[in-house]
C-alpha cells in the first residue's frame, strides 16, 4: 500500500519536500525494512522448531502399534 | 479425586514432553526480539532525518571518532569470541570456561570504558544532545546500546559468580551467551549507520 500510495503520504509539505527523492526512497526502504523484518524473526523461529521437532523425531524409536 | 479414579482418567503414562528449546533461552530470544525492534526503530527514524537533512552530519560539529571507535569495536568483537570459546569450554566443565568468560567480561568492560571516554571528549568538543538532530541520534542510540552493554555485564558478572560457586546451569549460560552475541552483534550495525 505504501509503494503505491507513496506520493500521497508524502503529501506533507510541511515536514518534508515530496519532490526529495533521497527522503522518498529511505522512507519506502525503511517502511519494507520495518515491515519485514518482525515477519522474518518470526519465519526463523518458526524454521528452527520445525528443524528440532524433525531432528529429534529422527531419533525416536518407532511407535509400537505401527 | 483417588489415584484409581487418576488411573482410570489416565490409563497409561502420559508421553515424555521434550523440551525443544530451553526455558531460559527462549525467554532470553523473545526479548532480543523486542530488542530488534527497538533497535530497528531508531536506525529507521536516523535514515529517513540523514536522508531527509541537506547535509549530514552537520558540518559546524565535532566529527565523531571513527578509528578509535574501530579499535573499540574490535574489543567487543572479540568479547563475543571469547564467550563463544566460554561456552565450548563449559560443555568440557564449567571450571574451564572461568578463564575464556573472564576475558570476554574484560573485553566488554574496556569497550564500555572506552565509549565513556570518547563520550566525555565528544562533550568537551562541545558536541553535546542539543546540539543537532544528528548528535541527537548519536547519543540515544549509542547510548541505548551502551545500556544494553552495561546490563548485559551486570548479568554476566552474576553469573561469573555462579561460575566460580559452580552453580550455573547450561541453559542459564546458554541464554547469557546468546544476549551477549546479540549486543556484540549489534554494534557493527550501529557503528557502519552512525559512524560512518
Amino acid at each position: 500500500v505504501i509503494a503505491v500510495v507513496a506520493s500521497t503520504l508524502l503529501a506533507c509539505a510541511v515536514c518534508f519536500d515530496p519532490a526529495d527523492q533521497a527522503f522518498s526512497r529511505a522512507l519506502l526502504g525503511m517502511s519494507v525494512f520495518l515491515s519485514l523484518l518482525p515477519l522474518g524473526m518470526l519465519g526463523g523461529g518458526a524454521w528452527y522448531v520445525v528443524r528440532k521437532v524433525r531432528a529429534l523425531e529422527s531419533h525416536l524409536p518407532p511407535h509400537p502399534d505401527a | 479425586m483417588t489415584e484409581r479414579d487418576l488411573r482410570l482418567i489416565h490409563p497409561s503414562p502420559p508421553p515424555e514432553r521434550r523440551q525443544i528449546v530451553p526455558s531460559a533461552v527462549l525467554g532470553t530470544t523473545i526479548f532480543i526480539g523486542t530488542e530488534v525492534m527497538l533497535f530497528a526503530g531508531f536506525i529507521s527514524a536516523y535514515s529517513i532525518s540523514a536522508a531527509a537533512a541537506p547535509m549530514w552530519p552537520p558540518p559546524n560539529q565535532p566529527r565523531l571518532p571513527l578509528e578509535m571507535t574501530a579499535i573499540n569495536t574490535t574489543a567487543l568483537v572479540l568479547s563475543a569470541v571469547a564467550m563463544w570459546w566460554a561456552g565450548r569450554q563449559f560443555a568440557q566443565g564449567p571450571a574451564k570456561a572461568r578463564l575464556a568468560y573472564l576475558a570476554a567480561l574484560a573485553l566488554g568492560t574496556f569497550f564500555v570504558v572506552f565509549q565513556g571516554f570518547e563520550w566525555y571528549r565528544l562533550l568537551a568538543e562541545g558536541l553535546g544532545l542539543t546540539t543537532s538532530t544528528h548528535a541527537s541520534f548519536f547519543y540515544l542510540i549509542v547510548g541505548m546500546h551502551a545500556l544494553h552493554v552495561i546490563g548485559a555485564l551486570g548479568a554476566m558478572f552474576a553469573l561469573f559468580r555462579a561460575l566460580g560457586r559452580g552453580t550455573l546451569s547450561p541453559d542459564v549460560f546458554a541464554a547469557a551467551r546468546l544476549y551477549w552475541y546479540f549486543v556484540v552483534g549489534l554494534w557493527p550495525i550501529l557503528y557502519w549507520r552512525v559512524y560512518l
